[in-house]
């Protein structure tokens, strides 16, 4: 039993690099649109601001889980691009169903960023560091979800080896040791979160 | 030697007749001038054919655990149609539920996946005749229970596997319980860990495994009914297209040639009389002619070549009134579902679910949450012994805030539920387990905040009572609170991955069905777009109830 889960360590690290993949472009590319919806709201432009409101809470009000099959279900799976058929990756759209969250999430925080900035409090920015590492965290957990719209990750590589065997001892242990790569990333950014910490009580 | 020669042009001669026999007039052959899908296909160089991996040996993961391929007898048929083409292939793996999605959304060209050939199914995508295969259904349970016949499993909680043809049928008109899951392994599963008493599936699946596997104290505890053709699909549209026309003819070759009775034999499953039948009318010549030939004006298959059998009728056209009918035309928002009863008591009971696991996740991860708060506070100011008795409860926190709660899910329901009915003890069923996962889940992250909550208060009051100090401590990580709350609701549709059929579930089932993909999941949005607004709101009115004017302080 051990021996297999060693066996398949390779194809379950590969999964699990895919969550890391999923996870961090629906960061970027969310921190990237939310930041430049928090700075329209920052900067209150009449014309717009009903609208950046509405984006933000629907960011923030809509599970993750639900965007999963949104997409998966509205989203094409091959555009044609000219001559050539490019294939939309089940993975992108999980990621994109994932950006969606950090877009409400990287809107407030950049608002109360620059909120912050502004009325001259110190360690706004490391504030904003501290809440994405920890969102990260949050996104990593979420990816483990991708496997329900059918997401080649770890969790979906767990149950194709517990295909073959699904004798519950075993299923419980392939589940626990996938749970521990989770866990064991989730210390580390733990630890990075503390060191941050740290580091800003012994500047400030 | 002009006598040899004259020999081998008479061997010639005869290899040609013999290689232009009658039935090779059936052979499949792809257009010259290809257009539409199948001009796609050639173009991308590989065909994407959507097979099932939980159904053997039609598809699986390859039992030799040196490759994780799917294999079986519809991946070997859909290899057939790729070399035919001179295409590479690429087989994706689809479920009951989504097969019909997949191949009309264009992500699969093809779906080879154990679909039964139902009246509702033809609405939905373009079934290929001649049919390829058939079955029925069954139902494989505990024979210690005494329950036989249809009749006797009336009200009886019943696995079911999500988007079967057969579903519907057997709850309305049976009276089953069903019990959804989302793959075949998690239904059988389910059934062997007692959270049903028989799990209704298909008879070929059942003939594999009880050849493959004999479980003791379970077996087939009613007669096959609801006999269907399977059908190979391409997306609606695409039937009456070259590459509609395509498959059939590979299939009607495949008919020819005993193709499916070949794989039969390799897969060691028994040859069946349904296949025979067809073999035996698609191998006939008559006047040197295949009897099974294209009508060339109707470009139609004789009607004895195809499977006679009255597609089993799953559901009745849906009357709508004017104005939704108006709507449905002008704005393409479909409110069929809302007009079918069954569907719109499924509905109703989806989100009763979804409203009453998100009451308990609130509840329980506040109780928890306080719980857990209150011992670690005061744990804090214990010495030694506090520290000792902080380590669990911090563990705990570390493995319920790091562990995904999908994972889990997973673990308590099937892993630990497995250990425990093999040890005969009761079960949690999907409810409860999902009640003690989002409540310990969210329980954890309001432990953190008010045991931080509790010792900012103790500073302010050192000689304070730690209850006394709790509802101060509550107004002071409130925003944190409703935080936690309201993620715990967002993350309440999980609860789908272990066959809870709450609002998200049921939603996919509806899709799947048919039902407008766009108006149902737009709704969802919707719906929990206000169900968090609805939640905020109420926590806000909670505040100001029980602390008039706590706003105004902070």
């Amino acid at each position: 039993m051990i021996e297999i889960l060693i066996e398949r360590t390779p194809f379950l690290a590969g999964g699990f690099a895919r969550n890391l993949l999923i996870s961090a472009v629906s960061m970027g590319l969310g921190t990237l649109v939310g930041a430049a919806l928090g700075l329209l709201r920052f900067r209150r432009f009449r014309a717009t601001l009903r609208a950046e409101h509405v984006l933000t809470n629907v960011c923030r009000n809509v599970p993750s889980f639900v965007l999963l099959y949104y997409m998966a279900f509205m989203l094409p799976s091959e555009i044609e691009i000219g001559d050539s058929i490019v294939a939309v990756p089940v993975w992108l759209k999980a990621a994109l169903a994932l950006t969606l969250p950090v877009v409400g999430f990287a809107s407030d925080q950049t608002l109360g960023y620059l909120q912050q900035r502004e009325t001259g409090t110190a360690g706004a920015g490391e504030t904003f560091v501290i809440a994405w590492i920890q969102y990260f965290l949050i996104i990593i957990m979420a990816s483990a979800t991708a496997s329900v719209i059918g997401v080649d990750e770890i969790v979906g590589r767990a149950n194709l080896i517990l295909a073959r065997d699904d004798s519950p001892v075993f299923m419980l242990a392939t589940y626990l040791y996938v749970s521990a790569w989770f866990i064991l990333v989730g210390l580390a950014i733990s630890g990075l979160m503390l060191w941050l910490f740290r580091r800003r009580a012994a500047g400030a | 030697m002009s006598r040899f020669v004259l020999l081998l042009l008479l061997v010639i001669a005869w290899a040609g007749f013999a290689a232009a026999q009658p039935l090779d007039a059936l052979r499949a052959v792809a257009p010259e001038n290809p257009d539409g899908r199948l001009a796609h296909i050639l173009k991308r160089g590989t065909l994407i054919v959507g097979v099932k991996a939980d159904y053997p040996p039609w598809g699986m993961v390859n039992p030799d655990p040196d490759s994780d391929a799917i294999v079986g007898i519809e991946p070997d048929l859909a290899r057939d149609i790729a070399d035919r083409l001179g295409v590479g292939l690429q087989l994706e793996v689809v479920s009951a539920q989504n097969r019909i999605g997949r191949v009309n959304d264009g992500s699969v060209d093809l779906i080879i996946a154990t679909m039964g050939d139902t009246e509702v199914r033809r609405h939905q995508a373009d079934l290929i005749q001649p049919n390829y295969y058939s079955s029925g259904v069954v139902v494989y349970g505990r024979t210690d229970l005494g329950l036989s016949g249809w009749e006797a499993l009336r009200d009886a909680p019943v696995c079911l596997t999500q988007g079967a043809y057969f579903n519907r049928t057997l709850e309305r008109d049976f009276g089953l319980k069903g019990q959804y899951f989302p793959g075949n392994r998690e239904a059988r599963l389910a059934l062997k860990y007692g959270r049903c008493v028989g799990w209704a599936f298909d008879d070929t699946a059942l003939a594999q495994l009880v050849h493959t596997e004999h479980e003791p104290g379970f077996g087939v505890i009613v007669p096959t009914i609801l006999d269907v053709p399977w059908a190979v699909a391409v997306a609606s549209g695409e039937g009456d297209g070259q590459w509609g026309r395509f498959v059939a003819d590979m299939v009607g070759e495949w008919h020819a040639t005993g193709r499916i009775l070949e794989l039969q034999r390799k897969w060691w499953v028994g040859e069946t009389e349904f296949l025979r039948d067809l073999h035996k009318t698609w191998s006939r010549v008559e006047n040197g002619m295949p009897f099974c030939t294209r009508d060339p004006h109707t470009g139609r298959f004789p009607a004895d070549c195809l499977f006679e059998m009255e597609p089993v009728a799953t559901g009745a056209p849906v009357d709508l009134p004017e104005w939704a009918a108006a709507l449905r035309e002008r704005a393409g928002i479909d409110l069929r579902v809302l007009y079918d009863a069954y569907d719109r008591a499924r509905l109703v009971r989806g989100l009763g679910l979804t409203l009453a696991l998100g009451s308990v996740a609130i509840l329980g991860g506040l109780a928890v949450g306080i719980g857990f708060g209150l011992i670690d506070a005061r744990a804090r100011r214990m010495g030694p012994i506090g520290q000792v008795v902080r380590l669990p409860l911090r563990g705990f926190i570390v493995l319920a805030r790091m562990t995904p709660p999908i994972l889990q899910l997973y673990i308590v329901f099937f892993a630990l539920g497995g250990l425990m009915a093999n040890a005969g003890i009761v079960t949690p069923g999907s409810f409860v387990t999902a009640g003690i996962i989002l409540s310990s889940y969210a329980g954890a992250t309001n432990a953190v905040l008010l045991s931080h909550a509790l010792e900012h208060e103790r500073l302010r009051a050192p000689d304070a009572e730690l209850l006394a100090l709790l509802p101060e401590a509550i107004r002071r990580c409130f925003d944190g609170l409703v935080a936690t709350c309201v993620n715990i609701i967002k993350a309440a549709g999980m609860a789908s991955a272990i066959a809870l059929t709450e609002l998200v579930s049921t939603v996919n089932l509806l899709v799947a069905e048919g039902g407008d993909k766009g108006t149902l999941m737009n709704g969802l949005l919707v719906f929990y777009f206000v169900f968090v607004l609805c939640v905020i709101w109420l926590f806000r009115l909670a505040r100001n109830r029980l602390a008039p004017g706590g706003e105004a302080r902070r």
